[in-house]
């Protein structure tokens, strides 16, 4: 695509990958003769931006490619079974994700969409538990004024030092957050969001969910559970009662996300896709774009 | 690890040496280390019978684990204050750190497991205050000690998590050296705790070694569990027999003292002046 002359020039040999909260891309580019797939990773993002009673294939979309078995099985409940054809692949947590060779300090990190329910978790911490007024709940985010988010590889850093943290994110469709801590050796206490995080769920060969993991940090369903599952994770940390176990947990769990396993299932995904379209004759000249393909400049 | 435990004893009982047996204990029960730190029991001489009875007792129960060879002992013959037994018995410490240990007191089982990672990982600190609960003699938790370096407004918007600055601590005083590792060799520099300051020999210690740049960290575990009310303690007679005025006057004639290296002579006359507003 040219700087000058900003205009989008497909043909059916490319491949147009499309994130779900870009709905008006899906119908501005439906005419265009390239494969065109729909990536799903947040649900929220997919719904606020369709109109009630559309759905992809309203955009001719049919390909979707999603970050979990969990999401795949929510997207075929409401948008129909068999008609989408969807590949899932894992997320993967970088590396630069690990545990600190350094003993961990008794800090909090807090991470959370709503920061209403943030400081309400703080308070009530620190309510029920004054003898420990001196914890610090760490925001993730720089020492600059004003603060700012971190890079990741920062971000990863910082966490990897504080020895639990609590996660609130009704709306997540998949919950990196929580493996991010998991691998950093930091248990996660989290309120488990509306859709269940599929690392927490065990399924057999079939696929059918057996059983929810277990000493995947500590999960509960109840808001008001947090800070008293975190005052009673730091008095576990204080008195140094913590059962290895739970970091043996943590690690199988985040072991299953590596980003090289992420990177692989992504390049199979997109090696089938890329054999699957439609192939120009070889020798045969390649026919000029179609004037629907000058797609209007997408925003 | 590379570390002696000194106990200072000053008094002896049938009474007081059930609570000598379960600081032992807390020493020979400890999780995950190789080796048992060398005990150095320092004592006045008047006391040498019992404390010789006392250790034998002690090789005898905990024989798998203790030896003859385990034990220094260090019998006093000068002034036997708290401040003089913990110098005195310095001086016979022959490994790279010491803690001190008061004879009513526990460490927590994971106490030197902890401690070594702490030393493994942080070489530059020269004293690691511990984290300690402080009990009654119903063995009720009162309140926690030395944690408050861990509050990000306590150490101030330059001072760092962890650490003990010498601002914070003027501001807030109740940090307790028992249990703390020190190193020895950063001990004798600053010239050991001083005799002649009473009550605030600890905050005095403190704050001289942070103003001779001694890095000061508190290891964020409950590795200590101090009995804070007995009867006949130190601190006890403190509390009991001290009145606020002096108390104070102590406070603030440490943090005057702590510029200086020497133990020096203190003027009490300041504290019995008459002051006409």
């Amino acid at each position: 695509m040219s700087m000058a002359d900003p205009k989008l020039t497909v043909g059916p040999e490319d491949v147009m990958v499309i994130p779900e909260v870009y709905s008006n891309v899906m119908e501005q580019t439906k005419n265009l003769p390239c494969v065109r797939i729909g990536l799903l990773q947040s649900v929220d993002y997919m719904i606020n931006s369709l109109i009630p009673g559309t759905d992809w294939s309203s955009f001719g979309i049919r390909d979707v490619i999603t970050t979990s078995q969990t999401l795949r099985e929510w997207f075929e409940t409401f948008y129909g079974k068999g008609k989408f054809n969807i590949k899932t692949y894992n997320v993967g947590i970088p590396d630069y994700f690990e545990k600190s060779s350094a003993p961990q300090k008794p800090v909090i990190s807090v991470i959370g969409r709503n920061a209403n329910e943030i400081s309400k978790l703080v308070k009530l911490f620190f309510s029920k538990y004054p003898q420990y007024n001196w914890v610090t709940f760490d925001p993730m985010l720089t020492k600059s004024k004003p603060p700012q988010a971190m890079r990741r590889v920062d971000f990863a850093k910082r966490l990897q030092g504080n020895f639990a943290a609590v996660w609130v994110d009704r709306i997540a469709s998949f919950g990196t957050f929580p493996l991010e801590c998991m691998k950093s050796g930091v248990i996660p206490i989290c309120l488990k969001p509306d859709i269940m995080p599929d690392y927490l769920l065990e399924r057999d060969e079939n696929g059918n969910i057996i059983k929810v993991v277990e000493g995947a940090g500590v999960w509960t369903e109840n808001y008001y559970d947090l800070p008293v599952l975190a005052g009673e994770i730091l008095i576990k940390f204080l008195d140094d009662s913590i059962l290895p176990a739970l970091y043996d947990s943590m690690e199988a769990v985040a072991s299953k996300y590596t980003q090289e396993a992420s990177e692989n299932n992504l390049i199979e995904i997109y090696s089938e896709i890329i054999n699957q379209r439609a192939k120009p004759l070889e020798g045969a000249l390649v026919p000029p774009t179609a004037p629907d393909a000058q797609a209007p400049v997408v925003q | 690890m590379n570390i002696s435990v000194i106990i200072p004893i000053h008094e002896y009982s049938d009474e007081l040496s059930l609570l000598m047996d379960k600081a032992i204990e807390s020493v020979v029960k400890q999780e995950s280390v190789d080796e048992l730190p060398q005990l150095v029991l320092v004592y006045p001489a008047v006391l040498e019978e019992n404390i010789i009875g006392f250790r034998d007792g002690c090789i005898r129960k905990y024989q798998d684990k203790l030896s003859e060879a385990k034990f220094t002992l260090v019998k006093n013959e000068g002034d036997v204050s708290y401040q003089a037994q913990v110098n005195l018995a310095v001086e016979s410490v022959t490994t790279e750190y010491f803690s001190v240990l008061e004879f009513d007191d526990e460490y927590s089982i994971t106490y030197f497991k902890n401690a070594a990672k702490y030393v493994e990982s942080y070489p530059e600190i020269d004293v690691f205050l511990t984290m300690m609960i402080e009990v009654n003699e119903q063995n009720q938790g009162i309140k926690l000690t030395n944690e408050t370096v861990w509050a990000q407004q306590f150490v101030g918007e330059n001072g760092e998590m962890g650490y003990l600055n010498a601002q914070a601590l003027k501001q807030y005083t109740d940090f307790k050296l028992s249990g703390a590792v020190i190193k020895k060799s950063e001990f004798k520099n600053i010239g050991g705790y001083k005799t002649n300051i009473k009550l605030a020999f600890m905050y005095e210690f403190l704050l001289r070694a942070l103003n001779n740049a001694c890095k000061i960290f508190s290891m964020p575990k409950i590795g200590y569990k101090h009995l804070a009310t007995r009867e006949g303690s130190l601190f006890d007679g403190y509390l009991k027999t001290m009145p606020m005025n002096e108390r104070k006057f102590w406070f603030e004639t440490a943090t005057n003292e702590a510029n200086f290296m020497n133990d020096r002579t203190i003027d009490m006359s300041r504290l019995h002046k008459q002051v006409v507003s």
